[in-house]
């Protein structure tokens, strides 16, 4: 950007400055604005300052003001004392100026801040600052620092000030300690700042005081406002000091009662209510006894009953809700002591705030104060749990109010979270609902935590209002209750009472109507009702004679385009959950998914959903004929998309847009034209293995069943119904697999079944046996989309091996092995694919660590050096999860042991030639290359290797002065230092810091600013 | 009360949010990009946002059962240890199940400012 040339004369800087605040381009600007910059920070810009300030213009003595405070930040160290104190008295003058002159306040209050910028660098100079200069504004001009002493008290001083006068004080003393504020109270450059800051304490009390006791004459000068806003900042700023606390905080408490006073004025109410809020909120310890005594007295008095009635029916949105806030940092702060507390005025107080839950209008759209009174109650609910817990019964008189309080609060919240008429809610915007939502999600939490109170009587609270407004049709009230009800569920245990009083809501005609189609139940309702069958799954598994009632009603509610996700979602907890009641139902439920798909096309999900659930039953089916036989019928189901879909891939000309079997592969979410008949063969075959997979996983067991690690495997049966029912899937997976090649979504579905099977113990259509596992990996080409995820898969079924009898699994590994590493063979680089690289390294690792003779009888033989190199290079590199896969390889490797002599000399062997090299990569990670959180990852195989072998201190040494290393930040002698400590560490976990610390050594000082 | 001036934890600097924007900040120091004061600005502002945000903007719950096996409180400190958990989202997705979960707690307001 071109420079513009400094100015020749105090117009041109004007001229300049007036540019700078007026309507300009950003260029235009940004050029004044460094032409600016560079005058200020000459020689001459104090003096610049001074011929500016005495400019009619206020944007130029603005400027004056601004280039004051540049001047002082940056030059401070250049003035001497007499400088210093000629400078004061010239600002204190100009600030003087400013008011009598009719500067702009912004002016003014610039002035007030080069004032406080001077009292930040040169504060011995004056050390009561705020004395000086009500002093000053006092005698109207600016006298010596040494004249204060003859000084009037500060109270008789500010008792003169006109309203100007003690505005421009207050103004000061905010400027004082906000900026003061900002600046670090332990940094010992700023210590003594804040330490004389302490000591203006008694003069800001009297200056406030007089602020607080101005009179609410008509004017434009509003002194009350600017002395709340000011005690503010010094309470703020109190509660951070810890040294000289009584200094500041006693005369900042006298100002408490005259602040109070400002809520009788209509035009500070709202601010004074704010401030105390925030400090009750906050810094509830700096009111006294006395003081709160003084605010339970005024929420007890007319004032606050006139306010709170207009709370209660007002408009929340133009009216505010600062008097509710203040009510609920009041009870807030003093939470315990109204809890046990059975005085008429605390009875009184808590009465109103179970009100605040009852104000009018809907929450969230018209009621703001419901959740911050939920909140206050969710509090006083904790605060009775503990004192439920920790005091004597006896001591516990108080409780009788509180339980009656809180069935007010319940009450009151119930009413609250009915929701409006639907015509009304669908005028509110996305931010009302969510927050209509999140407030019956928080009443929600509320109930459980009363339920610890009051237990099975809560439950009986809601079945009776539920039954209750049932009888009366009152739906809104009706899913209030039941919604309730469902926040219970967690709760509630296997206790005969409260399943006694549930009993009466399951057995109700409510869910007759809720079968009803088209009936009288609104839609949410209806929601709530299926949500509530959900919630209380084990209660149905504990009265099955109401479980067909339920499922049929879910399932009647499964083809509805809004209710049909979450009827499916409560199907599959139901059954999961009672599916040993269920089994005799299973051959039914088949044939209920099928008179369902027949007639529609379902959501997907709810779908699988639906297909899981329907496994779990099967799954649960004792006798092994029958239970294959539900399975094969509804396998058989799938299989038949599955023969479509490879069908119409081979003759297109089959689509026929009317067969909903075909629709069934037409995204619902499609909306750019007809899809192809290759499109709808792959989606029909996508949800068809989508569906398998719930297959899969509604088939796992729940149970567990004890595993022997010694006994021989299973003898797999080659014939027999099971085999060819696994034989089917496999031959079905490979054969879509096949058939479209290049789908990536297709692959991952495929190892979500293998890896359903791989967590069973007992035989299963997919638990596959692990040959027929192993040969589907080894024969998947090098260029199958989503490799990634076969390798992690592949990482799975190891894991499962393990957890099986042992014979026979050195066979699978030796087989995949080969297979893995060609693939990581096959990448160009080694971070092309951080998904490959990664699992094809914790597989070798998985491998390494339970069969290493299978590793190091790895042929052909170039494979293993191929991987040593391969994992060197990752750890040099700087993909993160690759390269922790390679450092837990290493640590690995380095700590084999193997009782085998031949095959320990191999290993040993291969630690002596890969050393050297491991040892340079750690080190040139540690020496700076390494991001700071890969360091304790790779720590690990430096501890080991410095336990674990003896030339580890030579190797490292090399290693520190090889020509690689990556840092000239660190000498020789810090180097041998960092070795010397490694070594003699031993392993211990202090390597890490030690390794951290080297590291902030190699990359140097700038990194220290994270610890 | 404005919040100018109060301090944050920095605990959400351990995780994996803040680990990666700490090696973000490394790798725009190493590239001169920036300097470390702003280094530290960005970080004391992530410490700020992260529990504003925890606080005001994460509406997502879960519920949790299971078997408390030690809890201790110390130094501001709750430390609960609990075996056996269930973990249930909101949203109705299939319940997770952990062996054993360790979950430190601290004030949101810290003890200077009690």
């Amino acid at each position: 950007m071109e420079q513009l040339p400094l100015p020749t004369s105090l117009a041109e800087v004007e001229e300049l400055i007036r540019a700078l605040y007026a309507p300009n381009t950003p260029e235009t600007i940004s050029k004044v604005q460094e032409v600016l910059h560079r005058l200020q920070r000459s020689p001459q810009g104090w003096q610049l300052a001074q011929s500016l300030i005495s400019n009619p213009d206020n944007s130029i003595k603005f400027y004056a003001a601004l280039t004051l405070i540049v001047k002082l930040n940056r030059e401070s160290a250049n003035l001497s004392e007499d400088d210093a104190k000629e400078l004061l008295q010239n600002i204190v003058g100009w600030t003087l100026q400013s008011l009598s002159d009719g500067s702009g306040a912004f002016v003014t209050k610039k002035l007030c801040s080069a004032l406080v910028t001077h009292f930040i660098y040169f504060s011995q100079l004056w050390p009561r600052c705020l004395r000086q200069f009500l002093f000053c504004l006092d005698v109207e001009r600016s006298v010596p620092i040494e004249a204060l002493d003859e000084a009037l008290e500060t109270n008789i001083i500010v008792s003169t000030l006109s309203r100007e006068k003690l505005t421009v004080a207050i103004w000061f003393a905010s400027s004082l300690v906000e900026e003061i504020g900002k600046t670090d109270m332990n940094s010992l450059k700023y210590a003594q700042v804040h330490d004389r800051l302490l000591r203006n304490g008694s003069d800001i009390a009297c200056l406030l005081a007089r602020g607080f006791a101005q009179s609410t004459e008509s004017t434009t000068v509003d002194v009350e406002a600017e002395a709340l806003s000011c005690f503010q900042s010094w309470i703020l700023y109190a509660q951070r000091v810890s040294s000289n606390f009584d200094l500041l905080v006693n005369p900042l408490r006298e100002l408490v009662e005259p602040a109070m006073r400002c809520f009788g004025n209509e035009t500070h109410f709202q601010p004074t209510a704010e401030l105390f809020s925030d400090v009750l909120s906050n810094y509830s310890s700096f009111f006294t006894a006395a003081h709160y005594d003084a605010l339970a007295s005024l929420f007890d008095s007319p004032w606050a009953a006139k306010h709170y009635d207009e709370l209660l029916i007002g408009d929340h949105n133009t009216d505010g809700i600062s008097f509710g806030l203040l009510m609920l940092a009041y009870g807030d702060a003093k939470v315990q002591d109204l809890m046990t507390s059975t005085d008429a005025r605390s009875q009184r107080f808590l009465e109103r705030l179970s009100g605040l839950l009852a104000a009018n209008g809907y929450v969230a759209a018209d009621d703001l104060v419901f959740v911050p009174a939920l909140e206050f109650w969710s509090t006083f609910v904790e605060t009775m749990i503990d004192s439920a817990y920790t005091d004597e019964e006896e001591s516990q008189s108080w409780r009788p109010n509180a339980d009656q309080h809180l069935k007010t609060v319940v009450m009151n919240c119930w009413r609250k979270i009915q929701w409006p008429p639907v015509e009304h809610f669908a005028e509110w915007d996305s931010t009302e609902r969510a927050g209509f939502s999140d407030a019956r999600k928080d009443v929600a939490d509320m109930l459980q935590s009363i339920f610890t109170l009051n237990g099975v009587s809560l439950i009986s609270f809601f079945v009776d209002l539920f039954l209750q407004s049932l009888a009366a049709r009152s739906w809104a009230e009706v899913e209030a209750s039941a919604f309730c009800l469902s926040a219970l569920s967690d709760c509630t245990t296997d206790d005969p009472q409260s399943d006694f009083e549930l009993s009466k809501v399951f057995s109700s005609p409510f869910f007759d109507l809720l079968g009803q189609a088209g009936g009288l139940i609104p839609l949410r309702l209806r929601q709530t009702g299926l949500s509530l069958i959900e919630r209380y799954c084990e209660y149905f598994e504990r009265h099955a004679e109401y479980l067909p009632h339920a499922l049929n009603l879910l399932f009647a509610a499964v083809g509805d385009s809004i209710l049909g996700g979450p009827s499916a979602r409560s199907i599959s907890t139901l059954c999961s959950s009672c599916r040993s009641i269920l089994t005799g139902e299973a051959g039914a439920f088949i044939r209920h998914y099928q008179t369902i798909r027949s007639g529609q096309v379902l959501d997907s999900i709810a779908e699988e959903r639906i297909i899981h659930a329907i496994a779990s039953i099967i799954q649960a089916i004792v006798d092994e004929g029958q239970r294959l036989q539900m399975f094969e019928e509804l396998y058989a189901i799938i299989k038949g998309d599955f023969e479509r879909s490879l069908l119409l891939k081979a003759q297109p000309n089959l689509l026929d847009m009317s067969d909903p079997n075909f629709l069934r592969g037409v995204e619902s979410s499609n909306t750019q034209g007809a899809p192809s008949a290759e499109d709808i063969s792959l989606q029909i075959s996508l949800r068809a293995l989508r569906c398998l997979s719930s297959m899969a996983k509604g088939m796992q067991d729940v149970k567990d069943h004890v595993v022997e690690l010694e006994a021989d495997p299973r003898p797999v049966s080659r014939q027999g119904r099971l085999t060819n029912i696994q034989s089917d899937i496999i031959r079905l997976m490979v054969e879509v697999q096949r058939t479209f090649n290049t789908s990536g979504e297709l692959v991952e579905i495929i190892c979500n079944i293998f890896r359903a099977g791989f967590s069973e113990t007992e035989p299963g259509p997919f638990v596959f046996p692990a040959e027929v596992v192993t040969d589907f990996f080894i024969q998947q080409p090098l260029e199958t989309p989503r490799s990634g995820t076969l390798l992690s898969t592949a990482c799975s079924f190891v894991g499962s091996l393990y957890r099986g009898p042992r014979t026979f699994v050195p066979i699978h590994l030796a087989r995949l092995l080969p297979w893995v590493i060609t693939m990581l063979q096959a990448l160009p680089e080694p971070e092309s694919d951080t998904e490959i690289a990664q699992n094809g390294i914790s597989f070798v690792d998985r491998v390494m660590s339970r069969y290493p003779d299978v590793l190091f009888q790895l042929q052909p033989s170039q494979l293993l050096e191929f991987f040593f190199m391969f994992t060197l290079k990752v750890l040099n590199g700087k993909e993160p999860l690759p390269k922790s896969a390679a450092a837990d390889f290493w640590t690995g490797f380095i700590s084999l042991r193997n009782e085998d002599i031949v095959l320990q000399t191999t290993i040993a062997n291969a630690m002596n030639h890969l050393g050297p090299l491991i040892a340079q990569t750690l080190v040139r990670n540690m020496g700076g290359n390494a991001a700071r959180s890969e360091l304790d990852k790779l720590s690990d195989p430096l501890k080991k290797l410095v336990t674990q072998h003896v030339k580890a201190q030579s190797w490292l040494e090399q290693a520190l002065f090889h020509e690689s290393f990556p840092s000239t930040q660190v000498t020789p002698l810090e180097k041998m230092a960092f070795l010397k400590k490694v070594v003699g560490l031993r392993g211990a976990r202090q390597t890490n810091q030690l390794v951290r610390e080297f590291w902030l050594s190699c990359r140097g000082s700038n990194f220290t600013y994270a610890s | 009360m404005a919040t100018s001036g109060t301090n944050f934890y920095d605990l959400y600097r351990h995780g994996s949010l803040g680990v990666t924007l700490t090696d973000a900040l490394d790798d725009l120091i190493s590239a001169e990009r920036i300097d470390p004061q702003l280094a530290i600005k960005v970080l004391t502002q992530f410490d700020r946002i992260v529990a504003e945000s925890l606080q005001d903007r994460v509406k997502a719950r879960l519920t949790f059962k299971g078997s408390l096996d030690t809890y201790r409180f110390c130094d501001e400190v709750w430390t609960f240890l609990i075996k056996n958990v269930t973990f249930k989202m909101d949203n109705g997705q299939n319940s997770v199940h952990a062996d054993k979960v360790k979950i430190v707690s601290c004030s949101a307001k810290r003890t200077d400012e009690k």
